[in-house]
């Protein structure tokens, strides 16, 4: 018995190192180049304006309630349209517009972020402010 | 459509190595902003003709061509709805379409090629030729074609919003269990290259990234010269799509980061964009080289700027197997011996298995499908590349023009 669950568990374990040896060895051989910019290269740092964290399923639903939010990103030009160049003009009756839909800029931490059992995590700043406080 | 030697009237290119516009018959050699073609000012609104109207067929072959003629020999030049520059089949020489890049269509900047041709194919051949599974054929592939194509590219900035719900394993009262965790932020990012060629799949444009942009100049048709060029051919919610799907790439990325549990994977997510209208167009350079290898093409991608080659090979099956099997039964064989040795102690006295032996099992068995499926997924990887590699639009794309 013994004999036979260690060939099992060996065997298991010889074909899965051997798959992950050569899967990687296949990868690094014949895909070449399979990378792209990250979020370095265009500067993409995130900023988390709400975090709730150890969640159960009805928790996590008022969170998606209470944080929804979508920009409305459908204004002119039309989606169909071909991508051009805006005019000068059209430039700045865009910006007017989007002045006037009020998008959220840069960070900010929504004032009711606790979810009915999860931890609201404060974020660092907010920790470190208190000291002086 | 071409810019002519001062000197002698022969048709200059764009030379790569010196970046200035050079003459192959006397050897001249201009800087691309202080030439100006002659043929331009006419040249720019006129419009071409409709190849089917032109044979009078409605053939599949006519449709989306276009017919033009070149300014140095009177040769015929056809091309598609999207091309830009070409070389004729008759004379030789490179030929702009000045009218589908003139005023409101015409990029802003260009990245002229840094990289040559025979460069780009040594580039090609030294990482091929590196790759242990790569079969000997592809290794001393035979060069199908090779054409300097400049890709056009909206560059955008844009704002990315998402909440996001994660579920991911954490240990609570010594026992694993399943939670959700919430992130919900934004991200900008600046200067995201966005494949404007419709005809190029986005998975393989995108990774002949990253490009050096601070090489981008002042757009100028000479740069055009001797290469072949497209022009933008997507609608803004294409370029929308291609900024959502990296910004939530992005975003996973650093929530991830962010959240303390282990086994992490998205379940929901509401993202939205926002772009700036306020894009670039840009024509950035890249070498496509075509060869063929058991009848399938093969499109092998180089970034004209700096060199980075792309694509994904078939391999040398039997090699793969005879491999994976020596591994197997090493390992397998080896490890018959520790297994046996452990299970004995585990069991030898006829003792029920205590928490810390259930511990140990539960690792090995979590351990063994790791192993497993990273290998299978690095495989599976492969192969979808390969798929891109393969791919007959972009082989066409290459194949299919002039020259």
């Amino acid at each position: 018995m013994i004999n036979f669950f260690a060939g099992l568990f060996a065997l298991a374990f010889g074909f899965g190192l051997a798959f992950w040896i050569c899967g990687n060895k296949l990868n690094k051989s014949n895909n070449i180049g399979d990378s792209r910019g990250g979020s370095k290269t265009y500067q993409a740092e995130t900023t988390f304006t709400s975090k709730c964290n150890r969640m159960d399923k009805t928790a996590y639903r008022t969170y998606v309630q209470q944080n929804l939010f979508k920009y409305d990103d459908t204004g002119d030009p039309s989606g169909q349209a071909q991508v051009r160049r805006l005019t000068e003009e059209e430039r700045r009756k865009k910006a007017t517009e989007e002045k006037k839909a009020n998008i959220p800029k840069g960070a900010f931490v929504s004032k009711n972020t606790s979810a009915d059992s999860g931890q609201y995590d404060r974020p660092d700043w907010e920790k470190r402010a208190e000291r002086y406080f | 459509m071409a810019t002519l030697c001062k000197n002698c009237s022969h048709a200059l290119v764009f030379d790569p190595v010196s970046q200035m516009m050079f003459c192959s018959s006397c050897g001249s050699e201009f800087k691309p902003e202080e030439v100006e073609s002659e043929a331009k000012p006419y040249r720019q609104d006129l419009n071409p003709e409709s190849a089917s109207g032109v044979y009078n067929s409605n053939e599949e072959e006519f449709m989306d061509c276009y017919v033009y003629s070149c300014s140095e020999c009177g040769g015929e030049i056809i091309i598609n709805g999207t091309e830009a520059s070409t070389t004729c089949v008759f004379c030789g020489n490179p030929n702009v379409v000045f009218s589908r890049i003139a005023k409101q269509k015409k990029p802003e900047f260009i990245m002229p090629f840094r990289i040559t041709r025979s460069e780009a194919v040594m580039r090609a051949r030294d990482t091929i030729k590196k790759g242990t599974f790569v079969p000997r054929a592809i290794k001393n592939f035979s060069i199908d074609c090779c054409r300097g194509i400049y890709l056009p590219y909206w560059i955008v900035n844009a704002t990315y919003y998402d909440t996001m719900i994660f579920e991911g394993t954490v240990t609570e009262d010594k026992k694993n269990v399943k939670r959700y965790f919430g992130r919900t932020g934004n991200l900008k990012f600046k200067d995201l290259p966005v494949d404007a060629a419709r005809a190029i799949s986005d998975d393989s444009s995108s990774k002949l990234e990253p490009f050096d942009l601070s090489h981008l100049k002042a757009f100028d048709e000479d740069y055009l010269a001797g290469f072949y060029s497209n022009i933008s051919d997507v609608t803004y919610s294409d370029v929308r799509k291609a900024a959502l799907e990296r910004g939530k790439e992005f975003f996973i990325e650093a929530s991830e980061r962010d959240i303390d549990a282990f086994d992490i994977k998205p379940v929901e997510s509401y993202p939205s964009v926002k772009v700036d209208t306020d894009m670039k167009y840009a024509m950035l350079p890249a070498w496509f080289i075509t060869f063929r290898y058991k009848d399938k093409p093969h499109t092998i991608l180089v970034n004209g700027d700096t060199g980075k080659v792309v694509c994904a090979l078939p391999w040398k099956k039997a090699l793969f197997d005879i491999m994976l099997l020596a591994i197997a039964i090493t390992a397998s064989v080896l490890s018959f011996f520790v297994f046996k040795e452990m299970f004995t102690s585990m069991f030898a006295s006829g003792r029920d298995l205590d928490k810390g032996d259930l511990r140990i099992l539960l690792f090995i068995i979590v351990g063994i499908g790791t192993l497993f499926s990273t290998g299978i997924g690095r495989v599976k990887r492969v192969m979808e590349n390969i798929r891109l590699t393969q791919d007959k639009a972009m082989f066409n794309f290459t194949k299919k023009r002039q020259g």
